[in-house]
């Protein structure tokens, strides 16, 4: 157990830094997931099935009655993709707005699941409140062997989800694209929009769900949306913005943690601070800048304009 | 079975206060959901509910006074501010409203994560009361915190129903009532404040992250019996008052399972899945737009059409 | 005389509601065609219903002689401007680059050859300078010339417009006007949406008016005629007053 009161002897120990890599590596992955839901304005389906998978996982471990990933990770894919349609599906018949139907969905699923864990509450590890902000703190007590070094059991998945992410986006990169875009048209071309959207939601899902046992379910949704959001703010291509999702997750995950260490408080409430902190920052800057160009160019409009036109807007 | 019609019976007169102030909340929530609704801003109470979390962490470091109401004040304060940063940054270039109520809902949520880790960490930090507001702990509430509820449930209702009318026009048709010349903008800011008010009113016993249901699903159920507002308020009350009256009883009634240590059932989501049963049941049964009356209509009109074809041939 | 679209007893449905019905239509190949009516009519409907958008309660539709799930290839879209989010981190080249996903296959992806095609797709609508531009960047009519470059990037036989005039300045629509018919000229068969009835006679050749129902279709100048479009437009166009309306439809519905 770490004693909150006594402070790190170097300043940063091994397990800090296996913890922050641990960080890092969920920061990038659900980013990078998360750049799609932002382009295809569901950031708050991210949000929703952030919430909606816990019945998945508690249901996994009523079953099972081990904390394995595996069923655990099953488990929520399936809820978190229900949570897709679901939402959808009142969208279409209880003809509310998309937002409500999200807000009904995620809210009645969460709270089965809370239900659910207040009966499982005998196997203490599973409290519901860990759920919500994570124990990153905790990662580096669970290990597991990977060619000979002993590396914290949540990273070297999230690794896996985070390669496995990257492969998928790069081989359908392509119709992610056309999908986002133009998802009329995209059909039109034989592309299969449905299983797109699909995976896409599978791939949240998953994500969320490796990446929720060290930050909880609710940080999650910062590390979804924000990186996605703030780089679209910069940044018109969407290649750049990709990547530059991907510097400021691994930037926000990094000072995130420092700051915690430093005023020793939770790190993943801290990253998902910083998170939100970035993107009020980019929205100020850029849109301040925006607004300065706008009063240069009118300003040289008004300088080379030979007679000034009294109509001017 | 003594406890059960004890408590049926509200012979007991703390039970009855505290039954009353959920039950009052509830119809609050339920008519100001509504309205929040049919403005499609059904989730900015979700957003506001999350950065309550911080406010109740900052009002127990300014305060003193760890009475419910300065730290309710300070989550309509911070709740309040959350509001006011998303609707500047909808003013600014490029930002968009799901991306940013996603960020809104998770920061907050992170930094009332740190500052509630802070506040365990300082000596004669005693974080047992902040816990309680993750998922509400309405069966223990005090008589003189129901009062507070029950009264701030009170304003908000009569405010409502005083204020039907323009409510009305401002979500039907806001074009119209600017035309009318009626202050908009100052009716649309009373709404938003409505919302953190009934949002932060249900925070003890619904929790922060279940507290947005009591907006939404009553509405959302609403919405499949009727279209006119009047109608549309009174059923979602009804729905309201039904679920927490309904949920706060079985949270209290059904026997704890067997060796739980979290002290069996919790209220806010056993109110939260009776709200969500009954919005299941409009769904299906409502007369007008029912999913089964549709059923049954679509299956008529395919036997028409068959039979129209069939007669064309 | 070869179908490039046969529509036959096509029925929609949105809910409840039917808004296509038992639409029969023949379009010749290498014809221009103009889809008419008034708003609400089931015009973009029944693009959509043709391409296999929104699915049929009753009816069949032919492409070229096929399914259009057979044709897919053969048969270029352009949507409507309002339909996609303009503000998606994309330049027009790209945007025109997706013309060609549906012949790449599922792990293909765009080459130097597809470029070259792109960017020639991009001279015929006069775009080469525009092509690395963010498109929200770009003007209306631009963007309705990246979705037509898009289309001829398909290189389709069938093209199906859904309002390429809609919001475009006259120079515009000539020059839009100019890409369709060398395409014509080649042989494709366009079927557009079209608002403005004072320029069916000069833009197309045939013509189908709708209004829920098939008003009338064929050929411009049996076709589109003065009662024709009054029974189309329910007598709208000039002001009538309420009753005569009412029994103008009335004769026309049954």
């Amino acid at each position: 157990m770490i004693d909150p009161s006594i402070p790190p002897e170097p300043w940063l120990s091994n397990d800090d830094l296996w913890t922050m890599a641990t960080a890092v590596l969920a920061s990038v992955a659900c980013g990078l997931v998360g750049c799609w839901l932002v382009l295809r304005r569901l950031s708050l389906l991210g949000d929703a099935i952030s919430h909606a998978v816990l019945p998945g996982i508690a249901g996994a471990f009523l079953l099972t009655g081990t904390r394995d990933v595996l069923p655990m990770l099953t488990g929520a894919t399936v809820i978190g993709i229900a949570t897709a349609f679901i939402s959808s599906a009142l969208g279409r018949f209880g003809r509310v707005d998309r937002d409500a139907a999200l807000g009904v969905t995620f809210t009645s699923l969460f709270a089965l699941g809370v239900v659910m864990m207040s009966l499982a509450a005998r196997q203490v590890d599973l409290d519901p409140g860990c759920v919500l902000y994570g124990l990153l703190e905790f990662v580096p007590f669970d290990t597991v062997d990977l060619l000979g070094v002993q590396v914290p059991r949540a990273g070297a998945w999230l690794g896996g989800a985070l390669v496995i992410d990257v492969i998928l986006m790069m081989a359908f990169f392509k119709e992610l694209r056309a999908t986002s875009f133009d998802p009329a048209h995209a059909a039109t071309l034989g592309l299969r929009v449905g299983l797109v959207h699909l995976g896409l939601m599978a791939a949240v899902a998953a994500n969320t769900v490796v990446a929720f046992e060290a930050v909880g379910s609710i940080l999650v949704v910062a590390m979804l949306v924000a990186p996605g959001a703030t780089a679209r703010l910069w940044t018109d291509r969407l290649v750049p913005m990709l990547w530059l999702a991907s510097a400021i997750a691994v930037s926000t995950a990094i000072v995130g943690y420092l700051a915690a260490l430093e005023l020793n408080t939770s790190a993943a409430g801290m990253i998902a601070t910083m998170s939100m902190v970035g993107y009020l920052g980019s929205a100020g800057i850029v849109s301040a800048r925006g607004a300065l160009r706008r009063s240069a160019s009118r300003a040289s409009a008004v300088l080379t304009m030979p007679q000034p036109r009294s109509d001017r807007l | 079975m003594a406890e059960l019609l004890r408590l049926m019976s509200l012979q007991d007169s703390s039970t009855r206060v505290v039954m009353m102030s959920t039950a009052g909340l509830a119809i609050a929530a339920a008519l100001v959901g509504t309205l929040a609704m049919l403005r499609r801003r059904a989730l900015v109470g979700d957003a506001v509910a999350h950065a309550s979390l911080p406010g109740i962490c900052l009002a127990w470091f300014v305060a003193g006074d760890r009475s419910l109401a300065v730290l309710l004040l300070g989550a309509l304060v911070l709740g309040l501010a959350c509001m006011g940063t998303m609707a500047l940054l909808q003013r600014l270039a490029r930002t968009r409203e799901d991306a940013t109520t996603a960020i809104a809902i998770s920061g907050f949520f992170g930094l009332g994560i740190v500052l509630s880790r802070m506040i365990q960490n300082q000596p004669s930090g005693n974080r047992a009361g902040l816990d309680g507001f993750l998922f509400g702990k309405a069966a223990s509430a005090v008589a003189s915190d129901a009062w507070l509820v029950l009264a701030v449930a009170g304003i908000v209702v009569v405010l409502v129903l005083g204020l039907r009318k323009e409510f009305g026009l401002l979500c039907f048709d806001r074009d119209f009532a600017v035309g009318l010349g009626r202050p908009v903008h100052r009716l649309d800011g009373l709404l938003l404040v409505l919302v953190a008010l009934v949002t932060v009113a249900g925070l003890p016993s619904v929790g922060v992250v279940l507290v947005v249901a009591l907006l939404v699903i009553p509405a959302a159920a609403a919405r499949c019996w009727s279209s006119s507002l009047g109608a549309m308020l009174a059923i979602s009350a009804l729905i309201g008052a039904a679920s927490a009256i309904i949920g706060t009883g079985l949270s209290a009634v059904l026997p704890p399972p067997s060796g739980a240590v979290g002290g069996g059932w919790p209220t806010g989501p056993m109110i939260v899945l009776t709200a969500a049963v009954l919005f299941v049941l409009s769904l299906l049964l409502a007369p007008e737009r029912g999913v089964l009356i549709a059923m049954w209509r679509r299956h008529r009109r395919r036997a028409a059409d068959a039979s129209i074809v069939r007669s064309a041939r | 005389m070869q179908e490039a679209l046969a529509l036959s007893g096509v029925s929609v449905a949105y809910r409840d509601e039917l808004v296509l019905e038992r639409i029969d239509a023949h379009i010749p190949v290498a014809s221009m065609c103009a889809i008419v009516g008034p708003n609400g009519a089931g015009k973009s409907t029944l693009i959509k219903a043709a391409l296999g958008l929104v699915p049929l309660v009753a009816g069949r539709v032919t492409v070229l002689g096929g399914t259009m799930a057979q044709r897919r290839a053969q048969v270029g879209y352009v949507p409507q401007r309002e339909s996609v989010d303009w503000e998606f981190p994309i330049s027009a080249l790209d945007v025109v680059l997706m013309g060609s996903y549906g012949r790449l296959g599922l792990l293909g992806r765009p080459g130097r050859t597809e470029r070259t095609q792109a960017m020639e797709c991009l001279e015929q609508v006069g775009l080469v300078a525009m092509a690395d531009r963010q498109i929200s960047q770009l003007s209306g009519g631009q963007q309705q010339r990246i979705f037509l470059a898009r289309a001829l990037m398909q290189r389709a036989q069938l093209y199906l417009m859904d309002e390429p005039f809609a919001g475009v300045d006259a120079v515009t629509e000539s020059a839009i006007m100019q890409v369709l018919d060398a395409l014509r000229r080649r042989g494709c068969t366009i079927v557009a949406v079209h608002h403005d009835l004072s320029t069916v006679r000069e833009c197309f050749d045939h013509v189908l008016l709708l209004n829920k129902r098939l008003i009338a279709a064929g050929p411009v100048a049996t076709a589109f005629t003065g009662d024709a479009i009054h029974r189309t437009y329910g007598g709208r166009l000039t002001v009538l007053p309420d009753a005569a309306y009412e029994s103008r439809t009335a004769s026309a519905g049954d």
